[in-house]
């Protein structure tokens, strides 16, 4: 990774509050997109490198098995986190290819994952609950990375490989 | 022994011991990151993650920042899922 997008998906994380990145008083803006990767552990910054790592490998795996775009949020989702997780899809899927969100706030202890086109087809509702139910095993004991990485893994084992 | 050997000996150096014993089973958990628990507050601010463009496939073949901020030509809605809560 070097040169001008890797600067792009970082400035997002870099500057947080800043035009492209979600705060409590802008929550309709969509959040821009960034990459997983080694960083510093901050207030900004929820995971650490080794966690923020289990994350990119999972999702980048994933994606690349299954040819489906795997993405993962980490903030609020509001009074309607289903408006809201669906929302921020439609923000995914005006980008990329086959999107699968997986949406989950903290703070509301709420989990959303949206599937939509080719990947609702190849990821039926009932493997998206089995999926929900094996990250809500990890969140309730406090491991977010964990849970993110199980759901990942299992949506992706669902869907197979690429066509 | 004077008196102020005499306190420095015995109480001194004990109190070096417990301080030392308190540091040892409080610093490490001080000093960690605060990790999550369920319920407790999340002052983060949201993050947003895509799989790597360099690796993921033919989603992001074109690669580099034309795909990051790419558009699909008949974006899909969503119409499945899963909801949960814990």
């Amino acid at each position: 990774m070097s040169g001008e997008p890797e600067e792009m998906t970082r400035s997002a994380i870099d500057r947080p509050g800043g035009d492209n990145m979600p705060s409590a008083g802008r929550s309709n803006r969509p959040p821009d997109f960034t990459v997983p990767r080694a960083q510093e552990f901050s207030r900004e910054r929820p995971f650490k490198p080794s966690q923020l790592a289990r994350i990119d490998e999972a999702l980048t795996l994933a994606s690349a098995e299954t040819g489906l775009t795997f993405s993962v949020y980490v903030g609020p989702l509001g009074l309607q986190p289903r408006a809201r997780a669906e929302q921020l899809f439609g923000t995914l899927a005006a980008r990329h290819q086959a999107p699968v969100l997986l949406a989950l706030s903290p703070a509301e202890r709420k989990l959303e994952i949206v599937t939509g086109g080719s990947s609702a087809e190849r990821i039926p509702n009932r493997i998206a609950g089995l999926a929900a139910l094996a990250m809500r095993a990890s969140f309730t004991s406090g491991d977010l990375t964990g849970g993110i990485v199980t759901g990942v893994r299992q949506l992706a084992d669902a869907a197979g490989a690429a066509i | 022994m004077t008196v102020v050997q005499t306190v420095l000996v015995f109480v001194g150096i004990p109190l070096g011991v417990f301080v030392l014993i308190g540091l040892a089973v409080l610093g490490p958990s001080a000093a960690r990151a605060p990790r999550y628990r369920p319920g407790g507050g999340w002052d983060f601010q949201p993050v947003w993650y895509l799989p790597h463009p360099q690796h993921a496939g033919p989603v992001s073949a074109s690669g580099g920042a034309l795909e990051l901020a790419g558009t699909v030509a008949e974006p899909v809605s969503a119409s499945g899922g899963a909801s949960g809560e814990w």
